[in-house]
């Protein structure tokens, strides 16, 4: 009995909204050019949790909102979630949030590297490429992965130095379907090994600043599907 | 019949703790409470990003009081149930200037995040300090629509790519920053250690051949603002904020500004 009076004495009160019919509207696209129907968008906030959904043509509002500041999360089956944060509703706003989503990517089999080259090594390749050959004879059955690389042999998505994406390719000199991944903004010396760990991840995906945790985020990325660590030496 | 009036005082005992305990948090309803986040970086003198942007002390001064948080090593800061209001917030380091960023709103519930209006997730937006200035400036030259200036560095492994001076400008030789008829910013580059720069003298409001006087400050303007974090595609912006108006004096800080140079002068050309 103590312990329950103890609990609601200390349970912090939520006040009433001052204003209660705020709202957040904006539209959501589907990268890929689906008809974005049926995204849920999720707003959460001071006053709890509430849903909407976008229309065929993408377009989606979240009303009664109370005053105060709030997160949404944009999400499909299928499609990697986006969140936004911040969103702030100081009286009976409407404030306009849009978002864009990115198909995640269907694995049917993660490729193993077996060889490692620099683009200047093959007539025709320009820039400061890794070419990193697969397993794997046909570049339509390997999916795009976004490669993460440090100098550390840790490399995770999570703790890396640069990311890029690698697309899959192939050509005549080489025997195998083969990933591209460009070291042009990496400052990397001579000499230097690279360590290397790759995700699956849809190639579009261009990702976005998580303003809230400080971290940038693919949403497609696939935490799941990756490669073994590798390393390359830079020639 | 002394364990019920035992256990009656305990009961009243902890009655009076509780409701002297929760009275406080009274005070701020019906306002909310959220966490407030933001970044905060740290650059050189020269304009050169540091690795690590942690201890930064962030000062959140508003109705209720002072809050002072400190920033990570990748400049992150969180304010933990910061009750809403509107605050003023200083960004202070041992040895860099103190930025300020007055009016900021945070209305409670989910965090506020220090992100300006109308830009979207594709920019970081980050508040900026920099190093005080230890250069001094030697000389000044305005010739032939060109500015030439010499420094004296008092790091040894300086190497600024631009260096950014306040000038103002007078048409007597004895005059202050406010009392300067002219001020303006100016970026000179370095050249195999020389540093110029063109001039343009259209918004200057001088007559021909007559003389006219100046001194600078040197101040840090941002040197390497893009892809200087690899982890960001390139595409990516970092939008600063390395000055405040200060609505008191009427005038924008730069809050790294160095110190006065003597009076130079030149003739305002034809």
């Amino acid at each position: 009995m103590i312990g329950l009076f103890f609990i609601h004495s200390c349970v912090k009160d939520i006040p009433e909204p001052l204003f209660n019919d705020g709202m957040i509207r904006g539209y959501v696209r589907c990268y890929e050019g689906d008809i974005p129907y049926g995204i849920e968008v999720v707003s959460k906030g001071p006053y709890g949790t509430k849903t909407g959904s976008t229309d065929s043509t993408g377009y989606y509002s979240v009303t009664g909102l109370g005053n105060g500041t709030y997160e949404l999360v944009f999400k499909k089956d299928g499609y990697g979630s986006i969140y936004k944060y911040g969103i702030q509703i100081f009286g009976n706003d409407t404030v306009r949030v849009n978002a864009m989503l990115y198909q995640k990517v269907e694995v049917i089999k993660m490729p193993e590297f077996i060889e490692f080259y620099h683009s200047s090594s093959f007539r025709g390749m320009l820039g400061n490429e890794i070419i990193i050959e697969t397993d794997t004879r046909e570049r339509d059955q390997l999916p795009s992965l976004r490669f993460f690389l440090d100098t550390e042999n840790n490399v995770s998505c999570k703790n890396y130095q640069y990311t890029e994406m690698g697309y899959p390719s192939a050509r005549s000199d080489i025997d195998h379907a083969f990933y591209s991944v460009g070291l042009n903004e990496f400052q990397n010396k001579s000499g230097t090994e690279l360590f290397l760990k790759a995700y699956v991840c849809n190639g579009s995906d261009i990702g976005y600043f998580d303003n809230y945790h400080g971290d940038f985020v693919y949403s497609t990325l696939d935490t799941k599907n990756y490669t073994k660590t590798c390393s390359y030496k830079i020639p | 019949m002394a364990r019920v009036a035992k256990i009656l005082f305990h009961l009243l005992f902890m009655i009076l703790v509780l409701s002297a305990g929760c009275s406080k948090e009274d005070e701020y309803i019906p306002g909310l409470e959220g966490n407030m986040v933001g970044y905060v970086y740290t650059y050189d003198e020269y304009g050169y990003p540091f690795e690590d942007h942690s201890n930064v002390r962030i000062t959140a001064l508003g109705h209720a009081g002072r809050h002072s948080v400190k920033s990570d090593p990748e400049g992150r800061f969180e304010f933990l149930d910061l009750p809403a209001g509107t605050y003023e917030l200083n960004f202070e380091k041992d040895g860099f200037g103190t930025m300020k960023q007055f009016g900021v709103k945070h209305l409670g519930g989910k965090p506020t995040v220090l992100f300006p209006q109308g830009y979207t997730s594709y920019y970081i937006y980050a508040f900026i300090i920099y190093e005080y200035i230890t250069t001094e400036i030697i000389n000044i030259k305005i010739e032939n629509d060109t500015m030439f200036a010499e420094f004296e560095f008092k790091k040894e492994d300086a190497d600024p790519g631009q260096m950014s001076l306040r000038i103002f400008f007078s048409d007597v030789p004895d005059f202050t920053k406010h009392t300067a008829q002219f001020v303006n910013n100016y970026i000179l580059w370095n050249k195999n250690g020389k540093f110029s720069r063109s001039m343009y003298y259209t918004e200057m409001n001088f007559q021909p051949g007559e003389t006219v006087f100046f001194k600078a400050c040197i101040f840090t303007a941002e040197n390497n603002f893009y892809h200087f974090n690899p982890e960001f595609p390139d595409n990516y912006i970092i939008v600063e904020t390395d000055t405040y108006f200060d609505y008191q004096t009427n005038e924008t800080i730069y809050p790294n500004l160095g110190n006065e140079s003597e009076v130079f002068f030149f003739v305002f050309p034809e």
